[in-house]
């Protein structure tokens, strides 16, 4: 927490106020926040998610723009100044930066790391090329104020309330853009299980989204194509690669297991042009293979998220979270 | 798939904004980066493949691969065809429910929300 304000005062571009919700916590949050010059609000009673604790502060914002930073992400010292960029054209409501693992030791993190090398180097500049990041980034996104007080702030009705935001600013005719060059570290989930609840949380969050969503999204070309082939890879995909793949390789050729690694120079390249400029070649070498463990991991939570949210109508309400 | 093509189309959408005036120096470098990008995927997957190809031809007995020297094109035609099956598939629950709300809306009843729920709400 201390280190997330520090790197917060020592921005190009500093914020005018820093709030940190104190979400009725049981450690020394709120001590660690003041003494390190935040100012910290508590709600009378635990607001149950991030996105109730985040709409708890918003009335207090008094600026023309407002930041959303997870307590557990630091910033590069420019991050802020080069994401108040995409604010230069007044449609833009929301936008996002890359993220980077700011600890990559356990295969967990490592594999995120390469997860986020491929994405944020890769995919997330093809949708911003075409105006429609899938997700403007919880952990770190700056907002218009206006814009998302009109849309009531950080809704809970899902478990993923960027995702929803997103989705909701672009029905409504916003833009939301996705900043390369703002870089954040946010801690991620070091065990297997910190990540399993990391996961199941966005797993059954964008199923919800989707539920939520899709009539809005079906008129949104780009937008309608991505989240229709999300779902695709979630559930059939999924399928494939925990069941045929398998049940082929044992049945008619052990070749089938080829499979598993076809994509292997495709997510590879992106990684490693990207890890360049950075020094960090050895790091994403090593950390390749984690990818692979991390995609079993990401397909078995999606496919659970998809029957229990799709077929047994049971929704998962309850936010956990990882750390 | 989605994406690398994706990539690629966006450089005709660019000619085409570039000749109706509305493209910049930075939408084509964004544009070419991407395609470049892409276009170097491609080539590492079929470098790949062949060398994978080679490695197992080089260790079976007779010389015989169970692998093609080559990315077979089977498997990408039917990935493709997949894809455009889904993307297709939305379009037309897309033009579906367009037409029933029109249908509808021309008998006095509205089907779609008028403006998109907030959490307000």
């Amino acid at each position: 927490m201390a280190e997330t304000i520090r790197s917060l005062q020592g921005q190009t571009l500093p914020p005018y106020d820093i709030i940190v919700v104190d979400d009725c916590s049981t450690d020394e949050t709120a001590a660690v926040a003041e003494a390190a010059g935040a100012w910290v609000i508590r709600p009378p009673k635990n607001k149950g998610s991030k996105a109730g604790a985040q709409t708890f502060a918003l009335p207090l914002v008094a600026t023309e723009f407002v930041m959303a930073l997870d307590a557990d992400t630091t910033l590069a010292p420019d991050a802020i100044e080069r994401m108040s960029k995409a604010f230069d054209d007044p449609e833009v409501a929301a936008a996002s930066g890359s993220v980077i693992p700011r600890h990559i030791r356990s295969v967990w993190e490592r594999g995120r790391y390469v997860e986020y090398m491929f994405a944020f180097s890769f995919y997330k500049r093809i949708q911003d090329g075409y105006g429609k990041p899938l997700i403007s980034s919880g952990c770190f996104s700056l907002y218009r104020t206006d814009k998302l007080r009109e849309v009531g702030g950080w809704s809970n009705r899902t478990l993923a309330e960027d995702m929803d935001l997103t989705w909701t600013l672009y029905q409504r005719g916003s833009k939301v853009r996705f900043m390369p060059d703002a870089v954040c570290y946010p801690i991620e989930p070091h065990n297997l299980d910190l990540m399993r609840k990391q996961l199941r949380r966005w797993s059954h969050g964008f199923i919800q989204n989707v539920q939520l969503h899709w009539q809005g999204v079906l008129g949104l070309g780009y937008l309608r194509s991505m989240v229709s082939l999300a779902l695709w890879d979630s559930i059939i995909a999924s399928i494939g690669y925990l069941f045929a793949i398998p049940l082929l390789a044992i049945l008619v050729n052990v070749a089938f297991l080829f499979a598993y690694v076809l994509d292997a120079p495709v997510i590879l390249i992106p990684v490693l042009l990207s890890a360049l400029p950075r020094r960090e070649l050895g790091k994403a070498l090593a950390s390749f293979p984690s990818y692979f463990p991390l995609r079993v991991a990401n397909a078995v939570m999606m496919l659970k998220a998809a029957f229990l949210e799709l077929v047994l109508r049971r929704p998962f309400r309850v936010y956990e979270k990882g750390h | 798939m989605f994406f690398v093509l994706s990539a690629l189309l966006a450089v005709p959408i660019e000619a085409v904004r570039t000749v109706r005036g509305r493209s910049s120096r930075a939408a084509w470098m964004l544009v070419t980066r991407n395609a470049a990008l892409a276009l170097v995927m491609i080539a590492a997957l079929q470098l790949f493949f062949m060398g994978i190809s080679a490695i197992v031809r080089y260790a079976a007995e007779h010389g015989k691969s169970p692998l093609p020297k080559t990315l077979p094109i089977a498997p990408v035609l039917m990935a493709l065809a997949v894809l455009l099956t889904v993307l297709l598939t939305a379009k037309a629950l897309e033009l579906a429910l367009r037409g029933r709300a029109a249908l509808r809306a021309r008998r006095g009843r509205a089907v779609l929300p008028t403006r998109v729920p907030s959490s307000a709400d």
